[in-house]
């Protein structure tokens, strides 16, 4: 790996105008898990994505850092470690698939480093987004090998150019719940729902959400949940142990005498963005939930678009999507 | 005059006067500029043919939507619309190839739907502003962003339809009818152009990945997915026919 060096922001606008002084060659980092032992160890690099040479670590800005619940709303800085999430009281009662899904990431050591904002911002796993000899669309090169190559653990919907699956398990979640997000640029701070906080490669190929170069991820902000509100994730591997999610299922909706009422079906693994499946809401609207959640999990069959060795996700899916469902309103 | 040069407001104001004029010509009758042009075809001259024109072969399409998004793309990037000039269909009818589906298993069944360089170019002819022109070069018929006006009789004219977009492949509505499309982001409609300006020639043809494999020899085919033949009158006739059965 290469040597770089660090800065230690120690507020907001100091990290914002260290990015915008030093360029597309500085990130912004945490944990690092991704970032420093993925992206720099591996040499993941090309075209449209310098290696990185400046660091501005966030965790030393006081207020990216905590968890705080006020105002029937609850804001995760996005420097908290996934550790402290998995911890929260608060988190595990109100938002408790929020607690679930962070806890599914990787291991309890990485967890004590990982952050928060990191997770939903952590690059794509595509083999050959990381493999040091495939010149792809998202490193700024000019094919997508999985169309053609081994695509087993790729994107089953919504692949165009780029076929990667957003890897986040916390991003899941929080889509679910109806989080937003601040981010902070050199023209100040912004709140964004993460509805729009994605974005796919037909937008810009080479990054996953619109954080441009000189912006960051501040916190999210996750709403009280409504009365009647009942709420499930699940998190499928290919292994026992950590792994990212072949396939992930949030569900976060209210509901009376068992009858849908409104809610959202979030997927992780299956697709470039965290992917609301609109057509399983559809299906579910003003219906008894138990009896209509396998045809409404099937409905995903109608958006999917497997790729050659990737079929069986399309099945996962279904089935994820019906229990995750049914798990809600024990 | 560059596609790609920036509207200044006089230019600005020649447009709305020219699309007003239109309107009102329209709204009196048929006797538009572009009526007329359609009536003088007869005595206009014939048109240079076009030295390429983008001819699919639905077989081999895997649907992956390269081609669609590189066309934004590398347009985006030159300072034009990034309206899709190429779209993707599904299409259960397609009967795929079988060196395909042995390579690459059932990837489901789709029809691209690209601009067909017309001989005869309706679309041309009947431009109230003269925004549709014969790109030298290349011979493409091309819209010139700077001068349309947005009138739509282009997208009219264009004899070959697409798809209702419910069946397009990627689920994104452009409000597209043929293979000339409004952008209201630029408030221009645009079209294929061969990507004139690359040397690499059309994006499409350079980065469809079944192309790439087929030239490479690891899908064997003695035709591309996305060819780039001459344009003749034969040539369009067959091509016409198969995209008029496909989207009937």
């Amino acid at each position: 790996m290469k040597s770089f060096e660090l800065y230690d922001a120690t507020s907001v606008q100091e990290a914002v105008a260290l990015l915008s002084k030093f360029g597309p060659t500085s990130k912004v980092v945490a944990g690092g898990s991704d970032l420093v032992t993925g992206i720099m160890k591996d040499w993941v690099r090309g075209k449209g994505m310098p290696y990185p040479e400046k660091l501005i670590d966030i965790t030393t800005i006081p207020e990216m850092v905590g968890i705080k619940v006020a105002n029937n709303a609850l804001t995760v800085g996005a420097a908290t470690t996934l550790s402290s999430i998995v911890d929260s009281a608060d988190i595990k009662k109100t938002w408790p698939i929020l607690s679930q899904s962070a806890e599914s990431v990787a291991s309890p050591l990485i967890r004590n480093f990982a952050t928060l904002g990191g997770n939903i911002n952590q690059r794509p796993r595509c083999w050959f987004f990381r493999g040091e000899n495939f010149a792809c669309y998202k490193k700024g090169g000019d094919f997508c090998f999985a169309v053609t190559g081994d695509n087993r653990y790729h994107a089953i919907i919504g692949g165009e150019l780029c076929y990667i699956v957003h890897p986040s398990d916390t991003a899941t979640a929080l889509l679910a719940l109806n989080a937003k997000a601040t981010i902070a640029g050199p023209s100040g701070q912004r709140e964004v729902p993460f509805d729009t906080y994605f974005t796919g490669p037909r937008e810009d190929v080479l990054r996953e959400n619109l954080l441009k170069h000189d912006e960051l991820l501040v916190n999210v902000t996750v709403p009280q949940p409504a009365a009647n509100t009942r709420m499930a994730f699940f998190k499928l591997k290919d292994r026992q142990v950590y792994d990212f999610a072949l396939c992930s299922v949030a569900a976060v909706f209210t509901e009376e005498n068992g009858v849908w009422k409104d809610g959202r079906v979030v997927l992780g693994g299956v697709s470039p963005v965290p992917y609301r499946a609109k057509v399983v809401e559809e299906a579910l609207a003003g219906k008894n939930i138990k009896q209509a959640a396998k045809d409404a999990a099937g409905r995903i069959r109608t958006v999917a678009r497997p790729m050659s060795l990737n079929g069986y996700k399309v099945d996962i899916a279904v089935g994820l999507i019906e229990r995750v469902l049914t798990s809600a309103l024990v | 005059m560059s596609q790609n040069e920036t509207t200044n407001g006089a230019e600005v104001s020649r447009r709305d006067f020219l699309k007003q004029g239109v309107a009102g010509v329209v709204a009196l009758g048929s006797i538009g500029l572009g009526a007329s042009n359609v009536l003088n075809r007869a005595a206009a001259p014939e048109l240079q043919l076009s030295q390429g024109v983008v001819s699919p072969d639905p077989a081999l399409c895997i649907g992956c939507l390269t081609c669609e998004v590189i066309c934004s793309q590398v347009h985006k990037d030159h300072g034009l619309s990034d309206v899709p000039r190429i779209r993707i269909f599904n299409d259960g009818r397609v009967e795929l190839n079988a060196e395909l589906v042995k390579v690459y298993g059932d990837r489901g069944h789709f029809h691209q739907s690209p601009c067909l360089m017309c001989p005869e170019a309706e679309c041309l002819r009947v431009c109230p502003a003269n925004a549709l022109v014969v790109e030298p070069k290349t011979g493409a018929r091309i819209i010139d962003e700077k001068a349309c006006i947005a009138c739509g009789r282009c997208s009219q004219a264009c004899p070959f339809p697409v798809q209702v977009e419910s069946k397009a492949t990627n689920q994104t509505v452009f409000g597209q009818h043929s293979r000339i499309t409004y952008d209201p982001k630029k408030n221009v409609y645009t079209k294929c152009d061969l990507c004139n300006w690359r040397p690499e020639g059309p994006a499409c043809v350079e980065r469809c990945p079944v192309n790439v494999r087929i030239r490479q020899g690891i899908i064997k085919s003695d035709h591309l997915c996305l060819e780039l033949p001459k344009a003749s009158r034969e040539h369009w006739d067959q091509q016409s026919v198969a995209d008029r059965k496909q989207n009937a």
